[in-house]
């Protein structure tokens, strides 16, 4: 063999052991998490998701008040951006002037950019103090606490709460989501466009019935993806959800999600349980966004996103 | 109640749909135009010669950001080269050898998902490695956390370039009889050079910022240290720390933090684009 | 001989004024800066198939689509003159016409060059433009979309498989399914931009025998490049070069005997 094809084969074996160390990156990340979990899960058995025990001094942990404090901050995150991100990115698409479309798309994907700790910042020091002074005292006040109403918006008044965390996210996660949404609609083909158009169709019918459809399958999978990023998002919300292991039982209920816990708890872990309670903590985190990323992909298919 | 033509309610429903989608966008870009002020008052307040001269202090005296920013430089600076060495060569593994086999569509799924995974796990598989077996916190291991994240950033943008350059270009090497391996390294990446730079800017602009994965490997460390197996500082872990503490002027040091941080990424961002825009005029 | 020159004579025999149904006057068009239709006039008369025909680029889409006002859904592109429909000037949105575009483009359809199925079921991309504009029961419903697609000479090849998507159709089916969804909701004019360009012989044979039934029902304007098919199909032939329009004339004479040099050439084929 010639030394210039020991040399390709050389550069193709250094470009593949680069791919394999991605994928080798992924299978590493579960195998620690599991054999950094398994002292506790096999610790506590099937107790360690059903229980809302959390107690790093007696060493006796449960994963239901973070677990659950994770899917309501993010589904209830998913719930107010969903919205807001797809009117953005029709606006941006349908309704506005072109001169200010390129700016304000800009702008909102600059800001998708913006790290999650400036959020997480603002959260605790703009957002969380105006939603207690008025928002949750003007209830507190009015509602009768043994009303369906009253417990619902039943906390401590001071804007760290399980809704405020969903709010923070659905800030964080709406320019991201908005940005996705504004390039895909852009793929619908103009004749598709004209041609509803051209039949008689007013903008609303045109992109509910024919743009939004077009775009349908794709846009489940960005609003995948941002459930994913929601999910496991640390530091935006650590800062504004009260970080309380108990099982939040109002929506103003100070609480806790998987990232939170670990952020705050595993610098300073007390013993071993707590450190590998903590390891599979984060297993859960991995395997709930594994499967909605995963998912995701599978519907965006490589080209949309 | 007078019945409404079909027509008028048609109208009345479209222009209730215009008003309501201009509204998400008042309230959108509202919303995020609020963050940037309240960054811009608290932070720029703070902002002065002793945030670069001086470390972070004890609560309650005058202090800076300098152990903070220095250990961010170097972490993100180790962090990219790793990124950049294995994530172009992944990228180019896949755009130039991988094709459509079976193998290269797995690994471009999951550094997919890896593109968008919690960057907190990231940091407790370092710890798992990297610091549980050596006992102690280091810089070493926050930047491999960091690079671990901007890895997949840096491959998917490198394939997605290198796909853009002509077959004409790899075969004009080839027939002058150069191998493929001295082509792709000569002319493919010389020609896609500014794409390869806006990768690892975007890859830098996506770990600047990032807090989670370093709460524990690199720790934090409040004063200014250049040794990589011991705890460094960075910025957002200071940040963290600050901005929780009940010291007012620790948290208005986290406010200017927070600026100086959002400002970095917000640049990344958009020279990496407009280095994108460049090559696309052309 | 060169054809980039701006015509500099014109000839028009047009359809009294009482046969008109819609009556386009001196209409210029710009994209942006760019003028691309000058002081064109198009008189179209009722229940009578209009063919516009000319070298590719004079303006012909460009025309079409400022009857509908489909320009409008762009900044930046412009029309001014005359579209009278009914009398009233559909451009100037002051007008009854001009002010509502979306009733405006019901009544007066377009068909696409390119085949523009909705992304959903033939009976649905037939239904969807119905439904807009009135509640249709259902057996009505199955009625006109039958009818549709009956006049579009479509419903023998699909009357076993209504409900599966528009998208697998072949190209001519899908370009005669665009024809029974905007004949559907019944316009008064129907405009056609090169409908047949992109099928093959038998389809456009079918298209055009059902374009000519439709006559009785409808007043159609085509965009044609096939001056055999202009001449086939059509009563009226408007000759276009540059943005303007330089003959206009039943087509009975106008293939036969055209009288301006520009058009002569290109009858004669001498047009690249
Ligand atoms: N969206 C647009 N922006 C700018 N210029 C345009 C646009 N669409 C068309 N034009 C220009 O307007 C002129 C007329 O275009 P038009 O499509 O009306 O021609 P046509 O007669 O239909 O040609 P063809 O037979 O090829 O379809 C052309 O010179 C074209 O370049
Ligand atoms: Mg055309």
């Amino acid at each position: 063999m010639n030394k210039a094809a020991r040399h390709d084969r050389l550069f193709q074996r250094l470009c593949l052991s680069a791919a394999l160390l991605v994928m080798a990156t992924l299978a590493g990340l579960l195998l620690a998490l599991v054999i950094g979990g398994w002292p506790a899960i096999s610790h506590f058995g099937p107790r360690f998701f059903t229980s809302a025990a959390w107690d790093p001094v007696a060493d006796n942990y449960g994963a239901a008040g973070p677990l659950v404090g994770t899917l309501v901050t993010a589904l209830g995150a998913m719930m107010l951006a969903l919205p807001l991100a797809m009117g953005v990115a029709v606006f941006l698409v349908e309704f506005c002037p072109r001169r200010l479309a390129h700016p304000l798309g800009l702008a909102v994907e600059m800001l998708a950019g913006i790290p999650s700790i400036v959020y997480g910042m603002w959260g605790l020091f703009v957002l969380a103090p105006w939603f207690a002074l008025h928002v949750q005292l003007p209830l507190l006040l009015n509602l009768d606490p043994d009303t369906f109403w009253g417990k619902l918006f039943n906390g401590i008044p001071n804007g760290a709460n399980i809704f405020t965390a969903s709010l923070i996210l659905a800030v964080m996660v709406l320019p991201y989501m908005a940005t996705v949404f504004r390039e895909m609609l852009l793929t619908v083909p103009p004749h598709m466009r004209e041609a509803a158009y051209g039949m008689g169709c007013t903008s609303y019918e045109v992109v509910t019935y024919i743009m939004i459809p077009y775009v349908r399958r794709s846009a489940i999978g960005a609003v995948m993806l941002g459930l994913g990023r929601a999910l496991g998002e640390t530091m935006a919300v650590t800062f504004v959800i009260g970080n309380s292991h108990a099982f939040p039982d109002s929506l103003f209920a100070s609480g806790s999600t998987i990232a939170s816990t670990i952020a705050n708890e595993f610098a300073e872990a007390s013993s071993d349980l707590h450190v590998s309670a903590l390891m599979a903590l984060g297993l859960v985190l991995f395997c709930i966004t594994f499967a909605t990323l995963a998912a995701a992909r599978l519907l965006i298919g490589r080209e949309a996103s | 109640m007078a019945v409404l033509s079909r027509e008028k309610r048609r109208k009345i429903k479209n222009g209730a749909f215009v008003a309501a989608t201009s509204l998400a966008t008042v309230l959108a870009v509202g919303a995020l135009l609020l963050i940037l002020y309240s960054l811009l008052v608290n932070g720029l307040g703070g902002l002065g010669a002793h945030i670069f001269t001086m470390d972070q202090p004890p609560p309650e005296t005058l202090g800076g950001l300098r152990n903070a920013m220095a250990g961010s430089l170097v972490l993100c600076a180790l962090a990219m080269v790793m990124a950049v060495v294995v994530g172009v060569l992944a990228g180019t593994w896949l755009a130039e050898y991988g094709g459509t086999r079976k193998l290269a569509n797995l690994v471009r799924f999951l550094n997919d998902v890896l593109l968008s995974a919690p960057s907190i796990l990231v940091g407790l598989f370092v710890y798992e490695v990297l610091v549980r077996p050596f006992q102690g916190f280091s810089a070493l291991a926050g930047a491999v956390a960091l690079a671990l994240l901007a890895v997949p950033v840096v491959t998917r943008t490198t394939e997605d370039i290198l796909r853009l350059q002509s077959n004409q270009l790899r075969e004009a090497g080839m027939a002058l009889g150069a191998g493929k391996a001295y082509v792709i390294r000569a002319i493919i990446w010389r020609a896609s050079r500014p794409g390869l730079v806006t990768g690892a800017l975007l890859g830098f602009a996506r770990i600047s910022g990032e807090t989670a994965p370093l709460l524990f490997t690199s720790l934090g460390n409040p004063n200014l240290s250049w040794h990589l197996t011991q705890p460094m500082g960075a910025l957002p872990t200071t940040i963290f720390q600050f901005a929780l503490s009940a010291f007012d002027d620790w948290r208005s040091l986290a406010w200017v933090g927070a600026l100086l941080i959002a400002v970095t990424v917000l640049s990344a961002n958009i020279l990496g684009r407009a280095l994108a825009r460049r090559r696309d005029a052309r | 001989m060169k054809f980039d020159a701006v015509p500099s004579q014109s000839v028009m025999r047009p359809p009294s004024e009482a046969e008109r149904v819609l009556d386009v006057r001196g209409l210029d068009f710009s994209y942006g800066q760019n003028q691309i239709l000058f002081g064109v006039d198009l008189p179209v008369a009722r229940h009578q198939i209009t063919a516009v025909i000319g070298p590719s680029g004079c303006g012909k889409s460009t025309l079409l689509r400022s009857i509908n006002k489909i320009y409008d859904i762009y900044d930046g592109q412009s029309a001014s003159g005359e579209i009278l429909f009914h009398g009233q000037n559909i451009l100037n949105p002051a007008s009854a016409m001009g002010a509502d575009n979306a009733a405006l483009r019901a009544k007066i359809g377009m068909v696409f060059q390119r085949p523009t199925p909705f992304p959903m079921s033939i009976y649905d991309n037939i239904a969807f433009g119905l439904r807009l504009h009135r509640n249709v029961s259902r057996a009505d419903m199955d009625d006109i979309v039958e009818s549709a697609l009956t006049r579009a000479a479509l419903w023998d090849e699909v009357k076993d498989g209504l409900h599966k998507s528009g998208l697998g159709l072949s190209g001519g089916q899908q370009q005669r399914l665009c024809v029974a969804r905007a004949i559907a909701v019944e316009p008064e004019v129907l405009l056609l931009d090169e409908p047949a360009s992109a099928l093959d012989p038998l389809s456009t044979a079918k298209l055009e025998t059902a374009l000519i039934e439709m006559k009785d029902s409808f007043t159609i304007v085509i965009v044609t490049h096939n001056l055999q098919q202009a001449a086939r199909i059509s009563d009226y032939t408007g000759f276009m070069l540059q943005g303007r329009m330089v003959e206009f004339r039943p087509s009975s004479e106008a293939f036969v005997k055209p009288e301006t040099q520009a058009m002569r050439d290109y009858v004669t084929g001498r047009y690249g």
